[in-house]
């Protein structure tokens, strides 16, 4: 029976932190370019905050999916829900999908948006395309949290 | 839509060419278009002048900061901080000033400080060169040695002092003192006198080599001892510090001439675009002929203008070159105007295609209001952005800007209230009363609990935002003349979108049967027309018909544009559930700490929600207008048209007053 949490608890770490290190990696990449580029022209700062900004929210998308699995198996208020083996399991098997993408997404987003910078250091009114761009890969985080949210929703632990 | 562009010449009498250009740069309505045989500019001066008056101009906000004579901002025009000017005053602010005194003026004081910074840069490194030695009372003189001794000042690395004083003992005459030992933990410098005998001279000299100390020289006259000579610096270096702030205080009067020296640079900024413009016209002896693009909206009231400033002026529209492309620029109802900001992210659509703005101005609403989903985020949304645009003196651009966030946030209101979403809170848990009951009234779907009737509404606001994609592919292609197109490729599209839909329908039982049969029958007719017609491009049969068959993957693509759409969902819940969590910690707080944890609940709430209302704000913007970008616009338009841009102002350091409406 604690094993069922065990693995349950796994599951909402792992999405927090998986999706967190997707972010941290993406919005080291795409700040190292914005100082690059804020250290010749400060007044741009405020366009390639947004850039940096970007890769961070696969990390608030695992802290969503650590949340909602946490309130799933009641650890945030009420009683602890009972959860056998397979149902920990299965817990775990649906954090994957955010934890994944999160990491990956994050990572590649921020090569992206430093690219981006790039666009803005050049052509600082086409600034907006870039942050476009770097939404695409975004795209993938939504949907591995979609994913997530929709399988946790599904589990019924009565 | 997309303005309509007529393309002009205006011909003037030469001497008023200069006139003409400067009135038409005010104007902003001729996007210019380089004649055939039009003359050659050569360099002028301007540019070299820009870049002077931009050194005294960095010059001068280097005075302010070094003065403390910081420029005031008033609340109102916290977005609007340039002065503003209209392009006259520029004009007269460059005749009336004598730019070249002034900014020989400013370099000449700046070369002044400049050079006090040199020299105090020189003397402190000579005063740190002398300060290990100053306890050491000898002159200058004694320094030289005598006729058969020397004296050496040496400095020793801390690493290397054991071996220092091991290879002294070897030399017979030697004797040395500590001067001053600077040691930190693990690095150091120890400071040696040394005096020999001048024939063991080369053996010191040795030793210094060996152990890579440092010889010194110091800079010290005979009569004089190190500490004299030290202090003498220092007192030389008072002087220079107190003649910097003297020279400061006579510069301090530059700052007043700050204003007009930044309307001068944008003078002379406009005044290099109209030089740039005059490689693209036709200057002939005696008259002047300019040619471009004139929206034709602005045509007759250009014209009457024109004839009152310019008497002499003729203006006449022309013909276009054969492959002569027309800019484009919007022109749209007040309501639509906002929209634009959108397309404009993604740029400007062809002269001859559709301009998207007024199709996607709903969807983009709808898209961000399920995205972001919480009223109670909507009504800050409307009270922020209507406060901005009733306190803050705003440029159009970003006045646009505002008014779309405002009708966004009105869209966030109506969805997030359908969707119960206010501030995160659970209405369900809230003490009944009338406000909460009518709240709960207007909630139709909990995303929450039913996550998946909300995918499905995700779905339907995709299918039919992409079924007016080709329906606007259709108009637009039947406008055109291409009236066998427009049935064809988009028509035939639609309906096989919907019968498969009803199709579906039937199977689920939410429409008749038989509907739902005959909506089989129909689907299999449409899938042979578009075998038949989507390859009719081929001349070969067979290829015609396997890529008439390969065409219906195009159902797969939409397929897939449609599930795009479900990024809605899943950032609405985002909104929805980091709200809940905000609230939870709050109550948490409160709980668990007395006191002050009421205090403490109301900065995570404050925080936790504005923080959460900026960052699902910008994902509710940045998805629902890719939604537009990659979804909506690829079914209609291609993009790519130059955007119109006319000979108009130019700023840096001054704003146009007609930006501000």
């Amino acid at each position: 029976m604690a094993y069922g949490l065990m693995f349950a608890l796994a599951g909402a770490a792992l999405a927090a932190a998986l999706a967190g290190v997707g972010s941290i990696l993406g919005v080291r990449t795409a700040g190292q370019a914005s100082s690059g580029l804020v250290a010749e022209d400060p007044d741009k700062f405020g366009k390639v905050l947004l850039l940096t900004a970007l890769p961070g929210s696969q990390g608030i998308y695992g802290f969503l999916a650590a949340i909602i699995i946490a309130n799933k198996i009641g650890l945030l208020g009420g009683t602890a829900v009972e959860i056998d083996i397979a149902g920990g399991l299965a817990v775990l098997m649906a954090a994957l999908p955010i934890a994944i993408t999160g990491l990956f997404s994050g990572m590649y987003q921020g090569r992206v948006a430093a690219a981006g910078v790039n666009i803005t250091a050049k052509k600082p009114e086409a600034s907006g395309k870039a942050v476009i761009l770097s939404a695409i890969v975004e795209t993938y985080a939504v949907l591995g949290l979609l994913v997530t949210i929709l399988l946790v929703n599904g589990l019924d632990f009565g | 839509m997309i303005a309509p562009m007529t393309k002009v010449q205006i011909g003037i009498a030469a001497p008023q060419q200069a006139a003409l250009l400067s009135w038409l740069q005010d104007e902003e309505v001729i996007h210019v278009a380089p004649l055939t045989g039009a003359g050659e500019v050569g360099d002028t001066d301007t540019g070299y002048l820009v870049a002077r008056v931009q050194f005294a101009l960095e010059f001068i906000s280097r005075l302010r900061a070094e003065t403390g004579a910081t420029a005031k901002r008033s609340l109102k025009n916290m977005f609007a901080g340039k002065p503003i000017a209209s392009l006259e005053e520029l004009n007269a602010t460059l005749a009336k000033l004598d730019l070249d005194t002034v900014v020989k003026d400013i370099t000449t004081a700046s070369d002044t400080l400049g050079s006090v910074v040199a020299e105090q840069q020189t003397i402190r490194q000579a005063i740190d060169e002398l300060a290990p030695w100053t306890q050491l009372q000898i002159t200058g003189a004694q320094l030289a040695g005598t006729d058969n001794s020397t004296l050496n000042l040496v400095a020793v690395t801390l690493t290397q002092e054991e071996l220092w004083l091991k290879s002294l003992k070897n030399v017979p005459t030697a004797t040395w003192q500590v001067v001053k030992r600077v040691v930190t933990k693990k690095t150091g410098t120890i400071y040696y006198e040394v005096v020999t005998s001048r024939d063991d001279q080369q053996a010191i000299l040795k030793v210094i080599q060996d152990t890579n100390a440092v010889l010194v020289t110091l800079p010290v006259e005979s009569g004089q001892t190190i500490s004299e000579r030290s202090q003498e610096l220092i007192d030389q270096l008072t002087t220079l510090t107190k003649q910097y702030a003297s020279t400061l205080k006579e510069s301090a009067h530059f700052i007043s001439i700050e204003r007009d020296l930044k309307l001068a640079y944008d003078g002379l900024l406009h005044l290099i675009e109209r030089e740039q413009t005059d490689a693209a016209t036709a200057s002939m002896p005696l008259s002047f002929v300019i040619g471009g693009w004139v929206p034709t909206k602005q045509l007759k009231s250009t014209e009457k203008k024109l004839a009152k400033v310019f008497p002499s002026a003729a203006m006449e529209t022309t013909e276009p070159d054969k492959d002569e492309v027309p800019p484009v620029a919007f022109q749209n109802s007040a309501l639509i105007t906002p929209f634009e900001a959108v397309t404009d992210i993604f740029g400007k659509p062809k002269y001859d295609e559709l301009d998207p703005t007024p199709a996607l101005s709903l969807f983009f609403l709808v898209a961000f209001g399920l995205a972001l989903s919480d009223a109670g985020y909507g009504l800050i949304m409307m009270a922020a952005t209507f406060g901005a645009e009733r306190f803050f003196n705003l440029k159009l651009g970003m006045r646009k800007m505002v008014r779309l966030l405002f009708y966004a946030g009105f869209s966030t209101v109506i969805l997030g209230a359908l969707t119960g979403g206010w501030f995160g809170l659970v209405l369900e848990n809230l003490p009944a009363n009338a406000v909460v009951n009518t709240l709960l009234k207007v909630k139709l779907i909990d995303p929450i609990s039913s996550p998946i009737t909300l995918l499905g509404v995700a779905f339907a606001i995709g299918i039919v935002q992409l079924l007016f994609a080709w329906g606007v592919n259709g108009y637009d292609l039947w406008r055109k003349g291409k009236k066998s197109s427009a049935l064809l490729d988009a028509a035939a599209w639609i309906t096989m979108v919907i019968s498969i839909l009803v199709w579906v329908a039937g199977g689920q039982g939410v429409v008749p049967a038989a509907v739902g049969t005959f909506a089989l029958w129909f689907m299999a007719a449409n899938a042979i027309v578009l075998i038949a017609s989507q390859g009719r491009e081929h001349k070969n049969p067979l290829l015609r018909l396997g890529s008439g068959v390969l065409s219906l993957y195009g159902l797969v693509s939409f397929l897939s544009d449609v599930l795009s759409y479900s990024r809605l969902l899943a950032l609405g819940l985002a909104t929805g559930i980091i709200g809940l969590v905000v609230n939870l910690i709050g109550g948490m707080v409160t709980e668990m700490i007395p006191v002050v944890g009421v205090f403490l609940a109301v900065i995570v709430l404050l925080g936790g929600h504005v923080f959460n209302l900026a960052i699902n704000t910008l994902g509710a913007f940045i998805h629902a207008g890719r939604l537009q970008f990659v979804e909506f616009f690829p079914k209609f338009m291609e993009g790519g048209g130059t955007p119109f841009k006319p000979l108009g102002r130019v700023s840096k350091y001054v704003d146009n007053p007609r930006d501000f409406g």
